[in-house]
């Protein structure tokens, strides 16, 4: 459902891989400010668009600041390994 | 670092390529971190993606002659660890169901066993556990553009070079990607509103 209230509203098929982007900080001037206008035109009148998209923009926030991994390696580690791999230099 | 100073990771970069090895581990030791998360989100479990970040350093070590300085490193090694996630993928055969047999994904899953109200699911680590597991559900596709673009920050254009597709295609995949997350987290994403 929601997909094709976004969809309905950007009427514009290849733009609406960019309305996901709509007031988010992190990938600000990724949508035509045409399309953009159109949007935030309509999310003003429509609650329905406007949760979806409050809910992306959210969404979208919380992916850029994910905590690193539980039960990572040390980075220090992998390079150990790798290093270990790697021939021993030969500078003559 | 000041104006006209040598950027370090290019200094290391040009004495990985006249063959030190220590150089080049330090810019493994740099890229580590990123490397093994897009690997586990790609779709790798821990022993996997641990073994297949080491071979994407290797990979990068053998190809550091085609690397080209005007690429950033960390989108060319996005590239290998991509390419390498999915040679480890399609050796495990169709992927497991979505949902199980009572029609239940495993994000609606994790509230329920868990017994999560809705205090608990505005937790930050548990809201975490839910988002990672809700992105280990999208399609490898959809999944990896999400993982490049919202979660690793690359550009469009670096995100679908390091796929290898063109931008309108990587698009798609992104802004379905991204719809179908947001299906899947509304409950929570709600609940965070207040």
């Amino acid at each position: 459902m929601a997909r094709e209230v976004v969809r309905r509203v950007s009427g514009v098929g290849d733009l609406e891989a960019s309305v996901a982007t709509v007031g988010c900080p992190y990938k600000a001037g990724e949508l035509a400010s045409r399309a953009r206008d159109r949007m935030q035109r309509h999310t003003g009148e429509c609650p329905e668009c406007r949760g979806v998209l409050n809910t992306l923009r959210r969404m979208l926030g919380r992916l850029g600041v994910l905590p690193p991994l539980s039960g990572a390696p040390q980075a220090s580690d992998i390079a150990a390994a790798v290093r270990a791999r790697l021939p021993e230099h030969n500078s003559s | 670092m000041f104006p006209g100073d040598p950027d370090p990771e290019s200094d290391l970069i040009a004495r990985a390529r006249s063959g030190d090895p220590d150089a080049f581990a330090e810019l493994v030791g740099a890229h580590a971190d990123r490397v093994y998360a897009a690997l586990r989100r790609f779709g790798l479990d821990g022993g996997e993606a641990e073994d297949v970040a080491q071979e994407v350093f290797v990979r990068a070590w053998r190809g550091l002659a085609s690397f080209q300085e005007r690429a950033q490193l960390s989108t060319w090694l996005y590239r290998i660890a991509f390419n390498e996630a999915q040679r480890r993928l399609s050796r495990r055969g169709p992927p497991l169901a979505e949902r199980d047999s009572e029609g239940e994904s495993s994000v609606e899953a994790i509230a329920e066993a868990s017994n999560l109200g809705p205090e608990a699911r505005a937790l930050d680590s548990e809201f975490e556990a839910v988002l990672e597991r809700a992105l280990s559900e999208l399609p490898v596709e959809w999944r990896a553009a999400v993982v490049l673009r919202d979660i690793e920050g690359l550009s469009t254009e670096d995100a679908s070079a390091v796929v290898g597709v063109r931008q309108a295609a990587f698009k798609s995949r992104l802004h379905r990607g991204r719809m179908r997350l947001r299906s899947l987290l509304e409950p929570y994403l709600g609940f965070e509103a207040g």
